[in-house]
């Protein structure tokens, strides 16, 4: 949602290679960590983010406008999802579809998933591309951005063992 | 597997003049399959009516033949050509139906042309609804209820067994041109019998309405070995009932969940593999209850079409190019991308942005018509914007359209009928959208708005946001606002205008404001993967984004690419209307070339998706954006041009000018300093004065006094329009003080604070147009065009001939020595236009137009002299004396060519079908031959109405008024030596028996039946001509004469309506009759 018209609290999005977004909350408050991975495509959100293939990963969607049609029972893949967070563009708080039981805002809080949207997906997408898989913080109570660079980059040389 | 070497000649058809429903989309599509092919090392022959498009450019194919769209014509260049093979899906329904007729007359069998890409027995599946609906059955799918009607009878007992409103679409027609929905048994009867006429085989389709539910296009292709992709899938705002060419609409689909997608996705490819499209593009429609989801198949396209260049451009795949390759047997898997040059064509692309498409409408130009959208398409052209999310595209499409209406009525609100607000919303026109989003602006519910509109939650919801940041916006002034705010607002796609309206400031204020906070748009890149690979065309829209706030600068948020080549911008011409088409994209795509071949990086700026202009590789670099102040200035920031070509784009480009030079553009061409001089109309007739050069007479007025008194000082008939017009906006004729009162009634309201003009009007003047290029110094015309109607019919409206027919050679050497004079003392750097009036041996300049007219590609084709591209590196500072340019004119040419306008009457009944000063067709055509009468004929074929070629035909009428009377007595002996049959009214009877020539003598339209309405309705006349009187005729004659062209238009009977046009047509007929008009290649003159 335009950052006008959210109420939303900020989030931050810290990469390995210490580059910091700054955005909106979406989902859970709080904090989480995981490699990031491109998803493609205005629609499959809900199959994507409670596949199982995103067990620990950070989705970055790549389609500017995520959560447009909400969410159903039907197109749940796990009972849980298993991801680590969600990157976005533009959350949709007002979806539409004859399908839906809920909107996918609600259904990232009930499923205590950590998220940030108002990030430039494209570019970040592109820096993937280049840069080779990267890991990542997104964080709604670390809002110092040196601070959470610092953090990101020390967890990317426990995990992946990648230097910066 | 690889190309076909079976294979050496293939034909290619394109698709005759632009028409509601079928534009330029397929130039765009005909001329990549031409270069794709030709590419491949195939001989292309290409037949095309129209010469305004880039495809009949002899560079583009082999051998370029722009005759008719006939069977006898395109068989004559099947015989003297002996094609290999034909692909007919390039050239709209045009294009299959003449492979469908060609197929029928037994000639590809005849010369053995093999159809490829799409076989005949595929069309007739995919258009013919009966087949269609049996195929789908087969496969499992779901038509719309309904059945088909061959006459009145057969409609009534269908609608029996339904429920209205009931859907009536008749078969192979343009754009589900003639269909229509009924609400009850009159308005059934109404459409199917119009439907019936207009179908090429009598017959209407009439079927359940599927009113308010979602429609959904996919654009699927598939290989010979079955391989199929979806390139795009299409959501229409406006529910099911609005034609998809009259809504706005959105690629992706957006509110369609993934197994909602995937199973239309199979259905489409299920669908073109039971029609038996063996390889190439398709287009499907379907609709979907937004209730339950329940899909019904709408039709199918066997061919490239609006959707698929829209889908094209929307996701960089070049489909028709595509198309092409895998009609001669590539597959999708051996054709690489061309812009990642990373992998093949064999997946769906992806794509991470939002495209809107917007349609562009002319009801103003045809007062009297209804401007209700229905399945009928009315559109007459579009625009489409990219951007990150739908607010931001979906208000760059708005403010593309060039109608004033960026703010949706918020700085306008004399545009909503208060009293009629409710049909404001529900009943969708044009300016249906404004209505929604000031609806919400009054704070109706999203509920309520979806119940009266159908219009999905989603899109609405998109809306409410927009109006919510009005309201952001009217609550804070600019000082109030801070960087993150300002980003936030232009991510919604506010333009600085609409920004600089709600907060109260200027334009200049916002976008200074702007600049210090470093709110600027990103150059974004359209490159068929989301990012996933390196992109290798320029192929560019702008986006608002926040920047990473540390590390930024190992983010590549800016795609812009830096070379060290100078740079060019040419600004094209936006959406096609009336008056300003596909002419001014032919221009600017030449003056992408020249300027490319001429060392410089062209970068083109347009929002037309139906284009050349707007391929990816026509230009260097291409940037889809709108073509304001705000936009074309930010991509001046971005790219840093040494010149701005505004002066090939018709008249949206001319008027950014002014306001460029001032913000310190470099300006190429043309300075707006004498742009001004040859608008401005005082200065421009200072000018003449001192020139020596005659004009009529004028005045201008601001009241109906002022006029009044011009008007007795000048005297009647009066030229009257407002000031800077393009394509004669506003423009009529008046003839005495109560036409010129309601006039300025009129007037005033189509263009507020502006001066009207008066001039003489030079009553049976023949009408020239001069095209050509000066440089300051030297001035070369490139062609003399001779209006075939006299003075006072638009000259875009008017046929013409080149080289004029007419002209003694001391007046063309004047027009020649005049226009020299008049160009050089204008300051014309670049491409211009005069039109000239000679009246009684006096030439009397009309106007100048300091920049490329709507005539060039005519020109160019008529004389072989390629102006536009001359113009264009005269503007990059080269002189024409080393250009090394053909002679003036193409030199002694032994052809004639002519040009025929094509009028879009038949899409808005209730119009008056009168011509005059005020343009109104949407195409034209042109037919070359070695005598002006042929050339003539043909463009008259061309534009298929056909020629009476046959006294059993039908009779010929004819009623001139009384200065006529006397030289038509030699037109109807010519006919009756032929063995026509005359009619005429008691007084031109009269005048004929008089001379000899038998005539019956038949009542008028407006006397007692049976006249010569009823005997036009009927069938028994198939010629009409019928000049019409000028002031001194009655008011009642004038009646019977617009009668008599709107039943015409009905009927589709020649009519000529000037005397000079009747000579033509009889010697057309003359032509005709002695046998086969011949045909030939522009290469070989």
């Amino acid at each position: 949602m335009n950052p006008l018209l959210s109420n939303q609290p900020k989030a931050l999005l810290a990469l390995a290679d210490g580059v910091v977004f700054e955005g909106l909350s979406v989902g859970a408050a709080g904090e989480t960590t995981g490699e990031l991975v491109r998803q493609d495509g205005a629609s499959g959100y809900q199959e994507a983010i409670s596949s199982p293939d995103a067990e620990d990963k950070v989705l970055v969607f790549t389609y500017p406008q995520i959560g447009n049609y909400g969410v159903n029972p039907d197109d749940q893949v796990l009972d849980r999802p298993v991801l680590a967070g969600v990157v976005m563009r533009d959350l949709c708080y007002t979806p539409s579809s004859f399908r839906l039981t809920g909107d996918l805002p609600s259904y990232l809080r009930k499923n205590g998933i950590v998220g940030i949207e108002g990030v430039d997906t494209r570019a970040l997408a592109m820096h993937l591309r280049d840069a080779g898989p990267l890991a990542a913080i997104i964080s709604t109570v670390d809002l110092d951005p040196a601070s959470l660079a610092r953090r990101a980059q020390a967890l990317n040389a426990t995990t992946e063992g990648r230097e910066i | 597997m690889p190309k076909r070497t079976d294979l050496k000649k293939i034909m290619i058809i394109g698709s005759g003049p632009i028409v509601i429903g079928q534009a330029c989309e397929f130039d765009y599509s005909g001329t990549q399959a031409c270069k794709a092919l030709k590419a491949l090392g195939y001989e292309i022959v290409l037949v095309n009516s129209n010469p305004a498009t880039i495809m009949t450019d002899t560079s583009v194919a082999d051998r370029t033949y722009v005759e008719p769209l006939t069977n006898e014509s395109i068989a004559a260049v099947i015989e003297k050509e002996r094609p290999d093979a034909l692909l007919p899906n390039m050239g709209g329904q045009t294009g299959l139906n003449c492979a469908v007729a060609l197929g029928k007359a037994g000639i590809l069998e005849k010369y053995g042309v093999e159809v490829i890409g799409c076989d005949v027995e595929a069309i007739q599946v995919g258009e013919d609804r009966e087949k269609f609906a049996k195929a789908m059955a087969e496969i499992g799918l779901e038509c719309c209820p309904g059945d088909f009607a061959y006459s009145l009878e057969d409609a009534e007992r269908i609608a029996d067994t339904m429920s209205f409103p009931l859907i009536c679409r008749p078969s192979y027609t343009l754009g589900g041109a003639g269909g229509g929905v009924a609400y009850d048994r009159r308005e059934l009867r109404e459409l199917v019998a119009q439907g019936l006429e207009l179908s090429a085989n009598g017959e209407v389709l009439i079927e359940k309405s599927v009113l308010g539910w979602k429609e959904i296009e996919y654009e699927v292709m598939r290989d010979a070995t079955g391989k199929g992709i979806a390139i795009c899938s299409i959501e229409n705002f406006d529910p099911m009932g609005v034609h998809t060419g009259d809504s706005i609409a959105i690629a992706p689909a957006q509110s369609l969940t993934q197994p909602e997608l995937d199973k239309l996705r199979e259905y489409s490819l299920r669908i073109i593999d039971k029609v038996g499209v063996s390889c190439g593009g398709s287009n499907i429609q379907f609709a979907v209850n937004p209730e339950d989801g329940h899909v019904i198949v709408i039709e199918m396209n066997p061919r490239v079409s609006r959707s698929s260049a829209l889908a094209s451009k929307a996701t960089g795949f070049p489909i028709a190019k595509v198309s092409a390759q895998l009609a001669v047997g590539l597959t999708l898997d051996e054709v690489q991308n061309e812009i990642t040059q990373a992998d093949s064509y064999a997946h769906d692309p992806s794509v991470d942005y939002c495209v809107v498409k917007a349609p562009r409408f002319a009801f103003e130009k045809f007062p009297g018509t209804s401007d209700t959208l229905t399945t009928r398409m009315k559109a007459v052209g579009e625009v489409m914007a990219l951007g990150r999310t739908f607010e931001e595209s979906f208000q760059k499409a708005m403010r593309s359209l060039e109608n004033g209406e960026v703010m949706f009525g918020a700085d306008h609100p004399k545009l909503f009928d208060e009293e009629h607000f409710r049909e404001g919303v529900s009943v969708p026109t044009p300016e249906r959208i404004y209505y929604v989003v000031e609806a919400l602006r009054r704070d109706w519910t999203i509920e309520r708005l979806y119940n009266l509109t159908g219009i999905d939650p989603w899109f609405l919801n998109r809306l409410k946001d927009i109006v919510a940041v009005e309201r952001w916006l009217s609550n804070h002034r600019l000082d109030d606002m801070d960087a993150a705010q300002m980003l936030a607002v232009k991510q919604m796609g506010f333009c600085d205008a609409q920004i600089a309206h709600f907060v109260g400031a200027t334009e200049t204020e916002v976008r200074a404001t702007r600049k210090a906070f470093r709110v600027t748009p990103e150059v974004k890149t359209v490159d068929t993967c989301s990012g996933a690979h390196a992109a290798h065309a320029e192929y560019h829209y702008k986006a608002y984004e926040a920047r990473p706030v540390l590390g930024a600068n190992l983010v590549t948020c800016d795609e812009r690419v830096a070379t060290d080549k100078p740079r060019v911008m040419i600004l094209s011409a936006g959406p096609n209307r009336i008056g300003q088409g596909i002419e001014f994209d032919y221009c600017c795509v030449h003056a992408a070339y020249a300027l490319h071949a001429a060392g410089f990086e062209s970068v083109m700026v347009n929002c037309n998706p139906e284009t050349v202009s707007t391929d990816y590789d026509t230009s260097d670099k291409l940037y889809f954006e709108p073509l304001t102040f705000e936009d074309v200035m930010d991509i001046v920031d971005i790219e840093r041009p040494v010149g701005v070509i505004c002066s090939l784009g018709g008249q949206t480009p001319i008027n950014l000018a002014a306001r460029l030079a001032a913000a310190g553009v470099p300006i190429m061409g043309t300075q707006p300093e004498a742009i001004d001089l040859a608008e401005d109309r005082d200065r421009f007739a200072a000018l003449l004065d001192q020139l020596k050069i005659a004009y009529p007479a004028s005045g201008v007025a601001e009241t109906y006094a002022q006029a009044a008194e011009v008007a007795e000082r000048i005297g009647y008939p009066l030229l009257v329009r407002p000031s800077y017009v393009l394509g004669g906006r506003g423009m009529a004729i008046v003839n005495s003080h109560k036409q010129l009162r309601s006039y300025l009634a009129e007037a005033t309201r189509a263009s507020q604070d502006h001066p009207v003009y008066l001039d003489s009007f030079l009553q049976d003047a023949v009408e020239l147009d001069v095209d050509g290029v000066a440089d300051g110094e030297q001035c070369y015309v490139g062609a003399v065009l001779e209006q075939i109607e006299e003075a006072g019919i638009h000259s875009g409206d008017s046929a013409c001939c080149c080289p004029p027919y007419s002209l003694a050679q001391a007046m063309l050497d004047e027009v020649l020595e005049t226009t020299r004079r008049l160009v050089l003392a204008v300051g014309v750097v670049g491409a211009f236009n005069v039109q000239y009036a000679v009246h009684n041996g006096t030439l009397y300049c009309i106007e100048l137009n300091p920049r490329a007219s709507r005539t060039v590609p005519f020109s160019s084709k008529a004389t072989g002299v390629p102006l536009a591209a001359i113009a264009a590196r005269v503007m990059s500072g080269e002189k024409l004396a080393d250009l090394d340019l053909p002679a003036e004119m193409g030199g002694d040419n032994d052809h004639f060519a002519c040009k025929e306008a094509v009028l879009p009457f038949d899409r808005f009944p209730g119009a008056s079908t009168v011509l005059g000063p005020e343009m109104k067709s949407t195409g034209e055509v042109m037919g070359i031959a070695k005598n002006f009468p042929s050339a003539y004929a043909k463009t008259q074929l061309a534009i298929s109405y056909g020629l009476p070629t046959d006294p059993s035909q039908g009779k010929v009428f004819v009623s001139v008024r009384d200065a006529d009377k006397r030289a038509v007595a030699g037109l109807a002996r010519e006919l009756t030596l032929m063995g026509y049959k005359l009619a005429g009214t008691t007084g031109t009877a009269k005048a004929l028996e008089a001379a000899g020539i038998p005539c019956q003598a038949v009542r008028r339209a407006s006397e007692m039946k049976p006249n010569v309405a009823t005997m036009v309705a009927s069938g028994e006349i198939c010629l009409i001509i019928n000049t019409p009187g000028g002031a001194e005729q009655g008011e009642s004659m004038r009646a019977d004469y617009y009668e008599l062209r709107r039943l015409a238009v009905h009927h589709r009977v020649t009519n000529c309506t000037t005397l000079s046009q009747a000579q033509a047509m009889v010697e057309a007929i003359e032509q005709a009759r002695m046998g086969s008009l011949g045909v030939v290649a522009l290469q070989d003159l």
